[in-house]
């Protein structure tokens, strides 16, 4: 009996105990530094480029405490920035959990996307529903924005303009690019840089003679690459995933399908992408891409420049000292992520959710990730473009957009 | 439009890739055949292959057709252990035959998590290839692919092997006479857990060398083998259960039926056709194209 009143006293004690530290814990941290919340991918389909998400977010973190933390005026000083982050298995579900999980336990101020569109659209409507902003670095799908959100500020170009730049740099070409063929993998992400495409080609007055999508996963697309053989389009403009990109590189050398250019998205971005194609596929392909390391854009030149004052080669260089190994977009765009929100916070000068909102309506910053500015009305990204590469000769070359360009394209490709 | 060179070079395309599912689904369907047993791990042997073939390359600079005669030890090796000191133990403890399916089925698809698991593990999900080695053969406008032109004729070569292996040889005959009853072959003095050895070691063999002969054009990458599993198991059930030369018929079909959606209509539509005609052949012929293996 006795052993039991103890029981009883003792629980009563530890369940006070714990709902005091749970309710005053919290608010001592928030004071004391800004959580950000990342779920990210780190095992399963997404795990390398999570990791990359994860490592320039962490990144970015370093560098702004090393700065001694980001400026909040509300708070009178400097707070130092915590990236809290969990692997979302590169599972929905799991994702959604997990966003509930930033929010209400470990009381994040806000939140870095997962990676890709489809789980960034499901932690999305997680985010909404507790007012906290989230900034997508990885999830580019137009469709995230057209839910009529709030609170989603977005940090990459959105699929719808993918090929913006890459078909406005395609219409001053010698000899003229008329013909567009489209092959597109039948993914929401895809189709969605696919209708940007259609509307490109209309506004720059280009024929499509061929598109068609094909179903995923493929095991084999020389039927369709059969038929765009036969059509012999001037261009050819595809928007896959990185595996389907390398099989549509590979099966298109091989049925030597003739055209003056060839372009596979953000699929070539990556070496690994080049080492899996070879040389014989891989030659001339255009990648469009959020981000290059290459030595641009110059600091000196943007007077609304923000962040570290570095070019892209040299952020690479910082990265790879870092982590050992560089990265691509997907490292330096949790960076750039991390840098809105902090200029956010600065320019709040709080780290309430519809103050940092506002501030941000009126960003126009450079950093070394490229310009970016969002739409008030949906916070969709609007000042950033992307970059079209090609591989010259086993090497990845920025050719556009000109004021880019390290190297001149190779174009009509060579037979 | 179509024009008769479209129609040739979708006829030919549609060719080469369907031996090359037929080829994939072989293993599956003599495992079937013979043990009742529906591997789900066949995927992960035909990505194991084609790591295989992706290793010997960039390792030791092998042609990837060499690293198909690595694979018979390989598959022979892992199929007498698994079959061995696992499988066989299940099939004891199994009491009745529909136990046996099911846990068999349940031991293959969690020998195929694991494998997938260390693959991924081992090699990461980043995607890998050998380079395209082979030149384009050219007849008139007509473009062939070399490599997968010989992907077709490994495909052929090893079907044809099969056939007179379990047609001329002793140990064939055995194979297809536990295939029809395993209990009264007993009588006739054949063991049937030897049978089933052997068949289990040639089923991963072949997805093995199938994985092999994949990795000349397709990418390699860990989940690779769940797409080829899905595949099969179309193949397998359009051309009869349990027959390989079914399969093999069934794989060519499905090559044939893909290019064609996408000749006359879309390739968008290739999934849609491949299941109707699954589904046709289900109500018309519900054994399969050639019905199961006598």
């Amino acid at each position: 009996m006795k052993n039991r009143k103890i029981f009883v006293k003792g629980s009563v004690l530890l369940l006070a105990s714990l709902f005091i530290v749970g309710a005053v814990g919290p608010v001592a941290l928030c004071a004391e530094k800004i959580k950000v919340g990342l779920p990210i991918s780190l095992t399963g389909k997404y795990d390398v480029l999570g990791t990359r998400n994860l490592q320039g977010a962490r990144l970015w973190a370093e560098w702004a405490n090393e700065q001694g933390g980001i400026l909040v005026k509300e708070a009178g000083t400097k707070l130092a920035v915590e990236v809290v982050w969990y692997d979302t298995k590169s599972d929905k579900d799991t994702t959604i959990k997990l966003t509930e999980k930033l929010i209400n336990e470990d009381q994040v101020d806000f939140l870095l996307g997962p990676y890709g569109s489809s789980l960034t659209l499901a932690s999305a409507a997680i985010t909404e529903k507790y007012g906290k902003l989230m900034f997508s670095h990885s999830g580019a799908s137009d469709k995230i924005w057209a839910q009529g959100y709030k609170y989603v500020i977005g940090v990459l170009t959105p699929s719808s303009y993918y090929y913006k730049s890459t078909m406005e740099m395609l219409a001053t070409l010698n000899p003229p690019v008329k013909t567009l063929a489209l092959i597109t993998e039948d993914n929401p992400f895809n189709l969605s840089i696919r209708k940007g495409i259609q509307r490109w080609a209309k506004e720059l007055g280009f024929e499509v003679v061929f598109d068609e999508v094909y179903p995923t996963p493929p095991t084999d697309l020389s039927p369709i690459l059969s038929k765009v053989r036969r059509l012999r389009p001037d261009a050819i403009l595809a928007s896959s995933h990185f595996k389907d990109g390398a099989l549509l590189a590979r099966q298109a050398a091989e049925l030597r399908v003739p055209t003056k250019f060839f372009a596979l998205g953000s699929a070539p971005s990556t070496t690994e992408w080049w080492n899996a194609v070879g040389p014989k596929g891989a030659r001339y392909t255009v990648a469009t891409s959020q981000w290059e390391p290459i030595d641009a854009p110059d600091p000196a030149r943007f007077p609304n420049w923000y962040g570290p004052k570095m070019t892209g080669r040299e952020f690479n260089t910082w990265y790879k000292k870092r982590w050992g190994k560089p990265t691509d977009f997907r490292g330096t765009q949790a960076f750039a992520a991390g840098l809105v929100v902090q200029w956010g916070v600065e320019n709040a000068g709080s780290l309430d959710t519809d103050k940092v909102r506002a501030a941000l309506n009126k960003m126009d910053i450079m950093t070394f990730y490229g310009r970016s500015m969002i739409d008030p009305a949906t916070g969709i990204q609007v000042g950033h473009g992307m970059v079209a590469a090609q591989w010259q000769a086993g090497k990845k070359v920025v050719v556009g957009p000109p004021d880019l360009a390290v190297a001149e394209m190779v174009y009509p490709i060579p037979k | 439009m179509i024009d008769l060179l479209g129609l040739t070079e979708t006829t030919v395309n549609g060719l080469l890739i369907g031996g090359v599912y037929g080829l994939a689904a072989l293993g599956l369907s003599l495992i079937w055949g013979v043990m009742k047993v529906v591997n789900l791990a066949h995927g992960v042997f035909i990505m194991l292959g084609a790591y295989l073939g992706y290793g010997m390359y960039h390792v030791l600079g092998l042609h990837p057709l060499f690293s198909m005669l690595l694979a018979i030890p390989i598959g022979a090796g892992i199929g007498i252990i698994l079959y061995r000191y696992l499988i066989n133990r299940i099939l004891e403890v199994a009491t009745n035959e529909l136990e046996q399916e099911m846990m068999c089925l349940l031991f293959t698809f969690g020998i195929s998590m694991i494998i997938y698991g260390a693959a991924l593990n081992i090699w990461g999900s980043d995607l890998r290839g050998v380079p395209t080695l082979m030149p384009t053969i050219f007849l008139g406008d007509i473009a062939i692919p070399s490599s997968r032109l010989i992907a077709f004729i490994a495909a052929l070569v090893l079907g044809g092997l099969l056939y007179l292996f379990l047609k001329k040889t002793m140990i064939g005959k055995a194979i297809r006479a536990v295939t029809q009853n395993r209990n009264y072959v007993m009588l006739d003095g054949i063991d049937p857990v030897k049978i089933f050895q052997i068949s289990f070691s040639i089923g991963l063999t072949y997805a093995l060398m199938a994985g092999v002969v994949i990795s000349l054009t397709y990418p390699v990458t860990p989940i690779m083998g769940v797409y080829y599993l899905l595949k099969c198991f179309t193949v397998v059930v359009l051309g009869g259960l349990g027959n390989p030369f079914g399969a093999f018929l069934g794989g060519l079909i499905l090559g044939l039926a893909e290019s064609y959606t996408s000749l006359f209509a879309t390739y968008a539509l290739s999934p849609a056709v491949a299941f109707i005609t699954l589904l046709l052949i289900l109500i018309f012929r519900p054994g399969g194209i050639l019905g199961t293996l006598r």
